[in-house]
């Protein structure tokens, strides 16, 4: 699989002012020229390769948006290598810009009293598109991202979840290999989330795009992404698959049993019942200390069950436990 | 002619962008307006009071007219400078394959051509009404036009460069409040340049506002080749001289984006 993005012992520093505490320290400001070096990124080395689906996430501050500003060009690295398609972003911004997209959620760049046609049309010009091809691309994604009935109304008038479709589809006019994605789905409704998922995971099938996505929505990871890169203060703390990320840190299940008594009397050690009532018995069950099968088989023997069901936890509780631990450590 | 082509319609859509949004329209007719007959009461106090103002009154309507036309007119750029900056959304911006500061511009030139032509025809009609009577010939009165498009590129680079200071004060308002108080005197808005004293009036002439402004609307009232001439070439001097300076500074501040990620 073809490699699009290396990044190898990428640094990078700032040079913040000092701020001193308390009104003379504003006023010493005034007159200081103090500095302090801050590394916001530190020796982070990955891979992307083609169509795969990467979620780039950590807390606030990890360096999520400074590093994708490097891949993006603006940024320059203080030290380390970067290439995105084989080209070095800071030299050459404007021929990478024609290569990749870029949605961020709260920014637009749609013409706010102009219909998204009109956008669309100036995006066309921008990226230098032959018109019969620009034609077929919007025409290929207006019908996928249905939105042919949004073409000619002001965006002004648009709902939130029909606007960021529209953003989407003017990020991917001029077909990008890579599409860079800031939280993609922030402030819209649960349809409008489920919609902008399932049409980025289908673009990406379809067409081979890499998604880069960084989201503090634990449902865009799950549901978007196949790869998981936890940052934080600068420094790559995880880099796995989805899979492996939710093997490794769940460490407890729900189980949920359906009796036939109207409450079940199981105390076991690592197992915190959750619900016991109308023949429902619910747990969370601490896996390190006690195995599914014994509780199924302790409850056998007090009493026959109709139903078994057993969760995973969350994927936000996984972030939350990764974070604890991984972070923490 | 690609390229060309990016920039032509970058301005063709800031243009219609700008007819869109009536509501805006409307409010800046309203504003103007008041403003003639506020500045047209104030003008004929300062002629009866201090003298020196070599117009009659039906030429002081249409002398304020033009400047306000123009100074109406200007779109607020610095503040799209400003907001792209602080908001983030320059990073945006900036991967596409168009020069952002070009684009900026072109917007703001699109912008203010339909500024131009609608708030040209409220202000014309309203002067002329209130005059009652139209001094110019169809010719001097087409390149007083002319020359109000141009003043108002010029004011559209102007302001982008208080726009560029974003990159390094990040509230380009202070900047902004220098600007305009300094165009509303020494180009000749509050007061005619000729009454101020003779040291100011040349201090005024060694900055781009009363071409901006009061020269400017002079030309329409004693419309002479030489002044034209004279006029457009100081226009363009400050029109290079702006634009020089505006890439520059921009230049030096994407140096601080690239830097320091703004």
């Amino acid at each position: 699989m073809k490699e699009v993005i290396k990044v190898q012992n990428l640094s990078k520093n700032f040079s913040v002012r000092k701020n001193f505490p308390g009104i003379l320290g504003a006023l010493r400001g005034l007159f200081s020229s103090e500095t302090v070096e801050l590394a916001a990124i530190k020796e982070v080395s990955f891979s992307i390769f083609q169509g795969e689906r990467v979620a780039f996430i950590g807390p606030n501050g990890a360096g999520k948006s400074t590093t994708i500003k490097m891949l993006t060009g603006i940024l320059h690295p203080s030290s380390g290598f970067i290439e995105v398609l084989g080209i070095v972003p800071w030299e050459k911004r404007a021929t990478l810009g024609f290569k990749i997209g870029t949605v961020f959620g709260q920014r637009t760049q749609l013409w706010y009293h102009l219909p998204p046609s009109d956008t669309f049309d100036l995006l066309s010009k921008i990226y230098e598109l032959k018109p019969a091809i620009y034609k077929r691309q919007l025409h290929d994604l207006v019908e996928a991202f249905e939105i042919s009935h949004l073409l000619y109304k002001p965006v002004r008038q648009l709902s939130l979840g029909e606007r960021m479709r529209c953003e989407i589809v003017a990020s991917l006019l001029h077909n990008p290999q890579i599409l860079f994605l800031d939280e993609p789905t922030i402030g819209l409704d649960i349809n409008a989330k489920l919609k902008i998922r399932s049409l980025l995971n289908q673009l990406s099938k379809e067409h081979g795009t890499t998604l880069f996505l960084t989201s503090h929505d634990t449902a865009d990871i799950e549901q978007v992404c196949e790869r998981v890169i936890v940052l934080d203060k600068g420094m790559i703390v995880l880099d796995s698959s989805l899979r492996e990320l939710k093997r490794a840190y769940v460490k407890k299940k729900v189980l949920s049993l359906t009796t036939d008594q109207e409450k079940l009397s199981l105390e076991l050690p690592g197992l915190k019942v959750l619900e016991n009532a109308n023949y429902h018995f619910v747990c969370e069950v601490d896996l390190s200390i006690m195995p599914i099968d014994k509780i199924i088989h302790e409850a056998l023997t007090l009493t026959s069950l109709k139903d078994v069901t057993i969760e995973d936890p969350s994927m936000e509780e996984i972030i939350r436990t990764l974070y604890g631990t991984v972070i923490n450590d | 002619m690609i390229k060309a082509e990016k920039y032509i319609t970058v301005f063709r859509f800031a243009f219609i962008h700008t007819l869109r949004n009536t509501k805006s329209l409307v409010g800046l007719s309203i504003f103007l307006i008041t403003c003639l007959i506020i500045f047209s009461n104030l003008w004929k106090v300062v002629a009866a009071r201090i003298g020196g103002v070599n117009l009659e009154p039906d030429q002081l309507l249409w002398y304020i007219a033009f400047n306000e036309w123009v100074l109406i007119a200007l779109p607020d750029m610095q503040l799209n400078i400003e907001e792209d900056l602080r908001s983030g959304r320059l990073a945006y911006l900036l991967p596409r394959p168009i020069s952002y500061i070009w684009s900026i511009f072109m917007e703001g030139f699109g912008e203010l051509c339909a500024r131009l032509i609608v708030l040209g025809v409220v202000t014309f009609i309203f002067t002329w009404i209130r005059a009652e009577n139209f001094p110019f010939g169809p010719g001097p009165f087409a390149i007083s036009i002319a020359i109000g498009l141009l003043a108002g590129c010029i004011g559209v680079i102007f302001k982008m460069l208080v726009g560029v200071s974003a990159f390094w004060v990040q509230q380009v308002e202070p900047f902004h409040w220098m600007w305009e108080k300094l165009l509303f005197t020494l180009g000749g808005l509050m007061l005619p340049l000729i009454v101020y004293p003779e040291w100011l009036q040349k201090v005024a002439h060694l900055t781009p506002f009363p071409a901006i402004l009061g020269d400017r609307s002079a030309l329409a009232m004693d419309f002479t080749w030489i002044n034209v001439i004279t006029l457009v070439g100081n226009l363009f001097f400050w029109g290079i001289l702006g634009t020089c300076s505006l890439l520059l500074l921009y230049r030096r501040g994407l140096r601080i984006v690239n830097i320091e990620g703004g």
